[in-house]
């Protein structure tokens, strides 16, 4: 065991540092209440803006006028313009969703609440992303195409999650991996990014849960259980990539072994010598290892399935 | 409606008969319709950049808030207008496939048809009325392949949404298996005439094989979908979709009658092709409500899989043997039989409710409830007949092989499942934000089977259809009172559990663009039947978001965890086995000989350390040219003599991303992650103490051994996406090389499984290996205003080296095996494809 308490003071220490780093920002304007302008007047001067726009999601159902909000247009997002003529450089006499935008965060998202709250953003509060200070337009974009579907950022959802999250694009090219990068799922299958309750923001109430939409075998219940199998599919499989097959997250029988000794059952060690090109092949490391025999690990169905041979 | 109008509703149903739904991020998968030649940005005719950039007013690419450069968007569709006020565009994209080199790797294919020949690539449509916001789309592709795709979705924006969705999706595990039976991808795997079920010998196994072909194992997905959403007011949206899945194919699998590793001629097992023949079908229906100070969902989400093939029975082609005479009449077992899956339902019901409260606060709430539930009729103990075992304890199969013998007919299996959560988000002041969360989740297993059989009023099973029964006495699986040594499993261990997470939290926004987080959590984790009833976990986590950096933004979060719980039991599971029952006796006098390795910590139940450092850096070194950094380290030290013990998880990358002009982007990316797992064990020196503990009689320590498995990946990519002169252009390079060393050591030949000496193990069974290589170029050359050709080319290769294969013959002793080893492969894709788009 290792001594870690200096470890955590430093850490900590660093954190404290980088917390008071950069405290620019920020100053109150004084401006005069902005008032509504109409569409006509911002194309006006953002005819490639409004060009982009035109074929993008919003405008099709902005293009309705249903509500008085959809009816502002332009200004439904980016709120009243008239400020915005007074100092046409400023980034803070208008809503706008982009890096220089003098508009915090939070009324940035607030601005695609206004229509987007609830649904599928209930959770949205709290969760990693919105602590973690993401605005909506870090993923989506919907003043242009540049994705298939959902006005991603990206030009897919992975693209899009693959901009931040490096790792998770590595570890779809492993060996055994999902069918993410040939198109047949995507990020979003497994996590909703607006929220969620189960950590790490999971469409469903456990792990498990999301990988039966998939997996619906595996679900039963069996009437022989494995443990760690029925708590949680992780305890055995990478869900985003391995080295190994069946995205496992170590080699059998070494997988088994880390929480296996079992009596009279020679649970010793498999090593080299017991490969098919050593002095003593042993089906428990050949090939499927321990499955060669306990085939049915996901949980068996069969009376005499108590040890997963059936 | 108008002629007009039933025509467009006629077509809108007619796309989704052959077509169907994509799910939301919030339930459902199916959130993407494409496949490998038609994924992101691969030049479809309907991906045309346009060189006008988002605005006139900055040539440089705009950035999102946290400073991620946004992509060059994708150019205005012309649309073509009708008379009655609708408007389409359309686009096909077909031509010709070339592949060369070794195509049918399943590295290859796994997920992807690349046959050569005709194909179909892709096709979209798209037409609206901007008057009455209808709108009618359609989009597919790989038509008439595996892998093929097809979307439609029309409706009325704002107002309803009717959608569907057909998708294909291969899986292929092997190209090159050989096996010796009949009757492969059904429920019934006989022998070929030439073979004697529990007769056959190695040779004569080997001679069937090598008059048998290399076939393919693989499954295929097919899954379709229709759903609707009603907005039926501005507030409040129903919901629903239904999908149906069919899997169809194999898959590898195995059984056995005995162990093969004790004695060559004793026992054997059979590597096989599973069945697969499955369907699935899903049923979520809902509501959402937005008011302005609360929100609610309503979710109902059904799961009903059904296995049409609910048995595998094999001929055994081995000769089980017995280290005693068999008894007259008997001979050793000829058939072995699993019952695969079983039908499952689950059902679930959530509520999520969110109102606003004071401090520009907001509580969130949420109420789950699931079941998932079998009731399979149950299979015999075993489909051998007539007399098995051996002299020593004969066996009666027929007082066994029929649903008579069970002590109940059906499996009746059950689990319940809560979920509460509430919480709390408030903004006391403008600079600090305060959460607090509560969530409890618990399964709850109802389900309770005894293996008794009430003809013979015995308690047990019979073992591998009488594999052990007949080799060893007193190994059938039958409970024999008063016999020493009778320890058998003979009841289901419900296994289920109750979480409770309290979480409490904060974020000071100490400048207009930082903010910095702490959140403590504290874990409490009950488990029936596992070896410790309660283990509680205190998390602490800090994190920082600083944006604040003219040309950076920071986000790094670092947390520290600790688990600890009541006193580990290595083995809690007596009164499941015959242990409890009358008549027991145990081999040695002072009781049952320890079972398991006392001082073994299963890793999800140990004590338990960890840190997890995670980091992201983007530095926008110019306005169009970004360098992004992340990294994670996550060490877990499970405090552990033996089980894992310890694990240590390191991850870098860099990210290099240049919008030159709006003419396109140049990136290029480097991953490398590292890692290393600690185990150790002791291998049993037999059933001489009731003492578990490491060093004691049964685990003593110079049987000890200790395996580290290391873990190394880089992969690099490189690309361009660049329209030079009219040509599109666009070029894509991955690189992947994993390897995973796994050493170990031991402390006397009397760790190993084999007697083997120090040269003959060497330290490891060698390194787990893949390399893979992909380049792939398209150019686009627009002839014409409608017309473009593309040239595609792919070159794949790649190599996999592992060691489970290693000098692997497909008979073993009395052991077969697929042979399904991994091979390395080289493959060109050449493409010429014909574009068309109405405008």
């Amino acid at each position: 065991m290792k001594n870690r308490g200096g470890r955590v003071f430093r850490l900590a220490g660093v954190f404290a540092l980088l917390a008071f780093l950069g405290t620019s920002i920020a100053q109150d304007k004084q401006l005069p209440a902005p008032t509504y302008l109409g569409d006509a007047q911002c194309v006006a001067c953002h005819v490639q803006e409004a060009d982009n726009y035109s074929h993008a999601l919003h405008a099709r159902v902005f293009a309705r006028g249903r509500t008085g909000l959809e009816r502002r247009g332009c200004e439904s997002c980016h709120g009243p313009g008239s400020n915005h003529l007074l100092d046409l450089t400023s980034k803070a006499n208008i809503i706008v969703f982009s890096r220089d935008s003098e508009i915090p965060i939070r009324a940035q998202n607030v601005q695609c609440l206004q229509c987007h709250k609830g649904g599928q953003r209930m959770h949205w509060p709290g969760s990693v992303h919105q602590t973690s200070e993401l605005g909506c337009s870090d993923c989506h974009n919907p003043m242009a195409r540049f994705s298939a579907t959902g006005l991603l950022r990206g030009r897919s959802i992975s693209d899009t999650c693959f901009g931040c999250h490096q790792q998770q694009r590595m570890q779809f090219q492993q060996r055994s991996h999902m069918p993410l990068l040939e198109g047949k799922m995507s990020c979003v299958d497994c996590h909703n990014p607006h929220g969620s309750t189960t950590e790490p923001l999971l469409k469903a109430d456990t792990v498990n849960q999301v990988c039966y939409q998939c997996h619906a075998e595996k679900r039963g219940p069996f009437l022989w259980e494995h443990a760690p199998v029925r708590e949680n599919c992780l305890n055995c499989h990478n869900p985003h990539g391995s080295n190994h097959e069946f995205l496992l997250v170590v080699a059998r029988p070494y997988l088994c072994t880390q929480c296996h000794s079992q009596l009279v059952h020679n649970l010793g060690l498999t090593t080299r010598g017991n490969l098919g090109s050593g002095a003593f092949p042993d089906e428990r490391i050949m090939n499927r290892g321990c499955q060669q025999c306990h085939s049915q690990i996901h949980g068996s169905n069969h009376p005499a399935g108590v040890k997963f041979h059936r | 409606m108008t002629h007009r109008g039933h025509t467009i509703l006629a077509g809108i149903v007619f796309g989704l008969m052959t077509s169907g739904v994509s799910a939301d991020s919030a339930e459902g998968v199916d959130t993407i319709q494409s496949n490998a030649l038609n994924y992101q940005g691969d030049l479809n005719p309907e991906e045309v950049l346009d060189e006008k950039g988002l605005s006139v007013y900055t040539r440089a690419p705009r950035r999102s808030p946290s400073g991620l450069l946004y992509n060059i968007p994708y150019e205005t569709p012309v649309y073509r207008q009708t008379e009655n006020g609708w408007r389409y565009v359309g686009s096909v994209e077909f031509g010709v496939l070339a592949v060369d080199g070794d195509t049918d790797n399943p590295v290859f294919i796994e997920y992807t048809d690349w046959d050569d020949g005709f194909v179909f690539n892709n096709f979209s449509f798209a037409a609206e009325k901007p008057e009455s916001g209808g709108y009618f789309r359609t989009n597919g592709g790989g038509v008439g392949r595996n892998d093929q795709f097809y979307a439609a979705e029309g409706g009325q924006y704002g107002s309803w949404r009717l959608k569907g969705f057909y998708n294909e999706i291969p899986h292929v595990f092997t190209t090159n298996a050989r096996t010796i039976f009949d009757g492969v991808g059904t429920g019934n795997l006989t022998l070929p005439d030439m073979l004697t079920p529990a007769g056959s010998t190695p040779d004569e196994v080997r001679a069937v094989l090598a008059t048998k072909p290399d076939i393919t194992s693989s499954l295929q997905r097919k899954r379709a979908g229709l759903g609707l959403d009603w907005m039926w007011t501005d507030t409040l949206t129903f919901f629903g979709d239904y999908s149906f899945e069919k899997r169809d194919g194999t898959r590898p699998f195995s059984g056995g009658m005995y162990w093969n590793w004790l004695n060559p001629a004793i026992g054997g097992s059979v590597e096989m092709l599973e069945p697969i023949d499955y369907d699935t079908h899903d049923i979520l229906f809902g509501l959402r409500q937005i008011k302005d100070a609360w929100q609610l969902n309503v979710v109902y989400e059904g799961s009903f899989f059904r296995n049409e093939i609910k048995t595998l029975t094999w001929e055994h082609p081995w000769a089980n043997g017995s280290f005693a005479p068999l008894p007259d009449g008997a001979s050793n077992p000829e058939t072995g039989r699993f019952a695969l899956y079983p039908d499952n339902d689950f059902h679930h019901l959530k509520l999520d409710f969110a109102h606003d409260i004071g401090w520009e606060g907001v509580w969130t709430t949420q109420l789950a409830t699931g079941r998932m539930e079998q009731n399979d009729a149950l299979i015999p103990h075993t489909v051998n007949t007539g007399i098995g075992g051996n002299i020593v304890n004969p066996i009666d199969f027929d007082l066994w092989n029929t649903t008579a013998a069970l002590s109940q007919n059906s499996a009746d299996a059950l689990i319940d499942t809560y979920l509460f959560q509430t919480g709390v988000n408030v903004n006391p002041w403008n600079k600090v934000t305060l959460r607090g969360k509560l969530r409890y989740y618990e399964e709850k297993n109802e389900t309770d089977y005894t293996n008794f059989n009430p003809l013979t009023g015995e308690f047990g099973y019979i073992a591998l259809d009488g594999g052990p029964g007949g080799v060893v006495p007193g190994a059938s699986g039958i409970f024999e009172p008063g016999v020493a040594g009778s320890l058998w499993h003979v009841r289901n261990i419900p296994f289920d559990y109750r979480r409770g997470n309290i979480t409490l939290g904060g974020d000071w926004r100490y400048a207009a663009r930082g903010v910095f987080t702490v959140e403590y959590e504290h874990e409490n984790y009950q488990r029936d039947f596992r070896e410790r009833d309660e283990t509680k976990e205190d998390r602490l986590r800090l994190a920082l978001s600083h944006r604040g950096f003219s040309k950076a933004t920071l986000r790094v979060a670092w947390e520290y965890a600790q688990r600890d719980g009541d006193p580990y039991i290595s083995d809690p599971y007596d009164q499941f086995w015959t242990e409890v029952l009358p008549g027991y006796v145990p081999t040695i006098p002072e009781g049952t000989p320890a079972q398991v390795l006392d001082d073994l910590r299963k890793y999800d139940l140990a004590d338990r350390d960890q840190q997890i450092l995670n980091a992201r850096l983007n530095f926008m070194i110019r306005d169009d040219m970004d360098l992004f950094f992340s990294g994670r380290w996550q060490e877990n030290d499970y405090q552990a003599s033996y089980g894992r013990r310890s694990d240590e998880a390191r991850n870098f990358n860099v990210e290099w991303t240049w919008f030159p002009s709006n003419r396109g982007n140049v990136y290029a990316w480097y991953g490398w992650q590292d890692g290393d797992i600690d185990m150790a064990n002791i291998n049993d020196a037999g059933p001489n103490s009731i003492d578990g503990s490491a060093g004691g009689p049964v685990y003593p320590f110079d049987r000890e051994y200790t395996i580290q498995q290391k873990q190394e990946t880089r992969s690099f990519g490189a690309g361009v996406d660049y329209r030079v002169r009219s040509v599109d252009l666009k070029l894509d390079y991955i690189w992947i090389d994993s390897d995973t060393p796994i050493s170990y050591d031991y402390a006397s030949v009397s760790s190993l499984v084999s007697p083997l000496s120090r040269e003959q193990t060497g330290g490891g069974p060698g390194t787990l290996a893949f390399r893979r290589q992909i380049f792939q170029a398209s150019a686009r050359w627009p002839f014409a205003r409608q017309w473009a050709v593309r040239f595609y080319y792919r070159h794949e290769e790649g190599k996999t080296h592992d060691w489970h294969f290693d000098g692997l013959e497909r008979v073993s002793d009395q052991t077969l095996y697929l042979g399904a080893v991994p091979q390395d492969y080289d493959v060109d894709v050449i493409g010429l494809l014909l574009q068309f788009r109405t405008h």
